[in-house]
């Protein structure tokens, strides 16, 4: 599974924390997010993820323009975190571009992994 | 507060918050970078009006409170998250037909006095209180100009690694100390002093600007196929030109009569009357914040009420000018707009030319994000410390590690500001039932 870190804060440390979570069974790049979401819409990546303080701007901003909001979801803004039964029916649903606050990185990511992971 | 209620300022707030509540409700423009892209969708018929309320209300009510309200509280002026976020909420809140726009333009104008009386009147009553910790509240932003030099070393160190960025971050250490040696001149009598800090910085965000544009990424040759779609958008942004102009203009008179600040860095530094490095700073975030802005402006067709934030740095320069300087702002950050919506097509094709700018902009967020979280942490601690020596240090780090476990947490960067008022009102209570005697 290839996942691409795009928008916009954090990047370094969450394809850190990817690949310290599922380095044999995902491999991670990162990219700018208009890149990331072209890696997307070509085919050359399955998974966006991205960080900004919203979870919705910086972090999605692009691949909801590029992709549909149907394909996009912020998995954690400043009002909520998503728990682990709502990340696995957004990624049920279709969803491959997500969006979360830079600091809830390390409660969503494992949840978000999980999820595409056990698809 | 630091601003005056008077009739300016007053009329200043009132159609601030009318005409971003206007831009809000007409769908022209928005200050909260996420809920932006979601305005292509509704505009385009893919979703409605409900849905664009709850997702407004979900990324920016939290903010509001969480991070608006107290930061302006410890500050002492209005940071522009609290009064734009809060009109982008109020004007998705009504319909976007004739009835609507009035409703919403109108509740704007009354939100916007309310929070200028508002803010003065919990201030007002914190004075009351038999504990007195608002002299406290200061040492919140404290470490804010000291700390805050440090963050181009760190947005080169994202782009570029530990090494390139201990290099940024040696020579800006070497000048400021040199400029604190030496940085002080006599011309015709006159002695000028230059700040270490705010030449440290300056140096620093040169620094980082050259490295992007020199060892930054080179060309990928993607942007501009992909913002060649969203022509459409730039006009439909080009068309409401002067509505964004008059934002523009309304966002810095706000700034130079001290009611509104652009970031927490700039609001502590301009309430200590720092201006010249408020400006250093608000340019800095500006740049960062270019990308961002305009990226999202272009896949939406919808801008926002202060553009790209560089209306707020000729403003702070014109700070203590009276009435003539916010008069000045205002035309000043109308121009800006102006400038800056002509603009976006061209910068959007730009960014595909220096795509290490695009990176600098992502870089330059997160590491301003990194050090004012412990600026202000810190920063929060020394106050809360100043308030009640026996409890500060706890209540603070116990407030920030219980908030990242929480379900709802605050921005960390507000832990500070919220933990020192706290703090404040918590001994109040303490006094009453006779555990914190005054000395």
């Amino acid at each position: 599974m290839k996942i691409v870190v795009g928008g916009q804060m954090d990047k370094q440390s969450i394809a850190k924390l990817i690949e310290s979570l599922a380095a044999d069974k995902v491999t991670v790049e990162i990219k700018s997010d208009i890149e990331a979401t072209l890696a997307i819409q070509m085919g050359q990546a399955d998974y966006y993820v991205g960080a900004c303080s919203t979870g919705a701007g910086g972090a999605l901003g692009i691949a909801t323009g590029l992709l549909g909001p149907a394909k996009c979801v912020s998995i954690s803004t400043p009002a909520k975190t998503m728990t682990q039964q709502e990340i696995n029916d957004e990624v049920a649903k279709g969803k491959v571009a997500f969006g979360f606050v830079n600091y809830d990185a390390e409660k969503v990511v494992p949840m978000l992994l999980n999820a595409l992971l056990n698809k | 507060m630091v601003y005056e209620v008077n009739f300016v300022t007053v009329l200043v707030m009132a159609a601030l918050g009318a005409i971003s509540a206007y831009l809000s409700n007409q769908n022209v423009a928005v200050f909260n970078d996420g809920t932006r892209p979601m305005y292509g969708p509704y505009i385009n018929g893919q979703t409605d009006r409900k849905t664009l309320f709850a997702t407004s209300f979900a990324l920016s009510f939290g903010l509001v409170i969480g991070f608006g309200l107290p930061t302006s509280i410890a500050g002492g002026i209005i940071i522009i998250h609290t009064i734009l976020l809060a009109c982008d909420i109020i004007g998705v809140a009504f319909k976007d037909d004739k009835k609507g726009m009035i409703l919403a333009t109108a509740c704007g104008a009354v939100f916007g006095v309310v929070l200028l009386f508002g803010m003065q009147a919990i201030v007002d009553v914190f004075a009351l209180m038999p504990v007195n910790f608002l002299g406290s509240l200061d040492k919140v932003g404290g470490l804010v100009i000291t700390l805050f030099v440090v963050f181009p070393a760190l947005a080169v160190a994202y782009q570029g690694g530990f090494v390139s960025g201990a290099i940024v971050l040696g020579l800006t250490m070497l000048v400021k100390q040199v400029v604190a040696l030496y940085g002080k001149f006599t011309f015709n009598g006159i002695t000028v002093a230059l700040n270490s800090d705010g030449m440290a910085l300056l140096f620093g965000i040169v620094a980082m600007v050259v490295y992007a544009a020199v060892w930054g990424k080179k060309n990928t040759g993607s942007a501009s196929d992909v913002f060649k779609v969203f022509e459409k958008n730039i006009d439909r942004i080009k068309k409401n030109i002067v509505m964004l102009a008059i934002a523009g203009g309304l966002v810095a008179a706000a700034t130079a009569l001290c009611i509104v600040a652009e970031g927490p860095a700039s609001l502590n530094l301009t309430a200590q009357g720092n201006y010249g490095e408020a400006a250093i700073v608000a340019l800095g975030r500006c740049l960062g914040f270019i990308p961002l802005v305009m990226t999202t402006a272009i896949i939406s067709g919808v801008y926002s009420p202060c553009g790209t934030k560089a209306v707020h740095i000729p403003a702070i320069l014109l700070i203590n000018m009276g009435l003539m300087g916010a008069a000045g702002s205002f035309v000043i950050g109308a121009l800006i707009m102006v400038v800056e919506v002509l603009l976006l097509g061209f910068i959007a094709k730009g960014m595909d030319k220096f795509p290490g700018m695009k990176d600098l902009g992502d870089n330059t967020r997160t590491a301003m994000s990194k050090i004012l979280d412990i600026a202000l942490l810190v920063g929060g601690m020394m106050a809360a410390n100043e308030i009640a020596p026996t409890l500060g240090y706890v209540w603070v780090i116990g407030l920030h590690f219980l908030n990242q476990s929480a379900k709802k947490p605050i921005p960390a960067m507000a832990i500070g500001p919220v933990g020192a008022i706290t703090l404040g009102i918590l001994v109040n209570l303490l006094h009453l039932i006779g555990l914190f005697p005054i000395a």
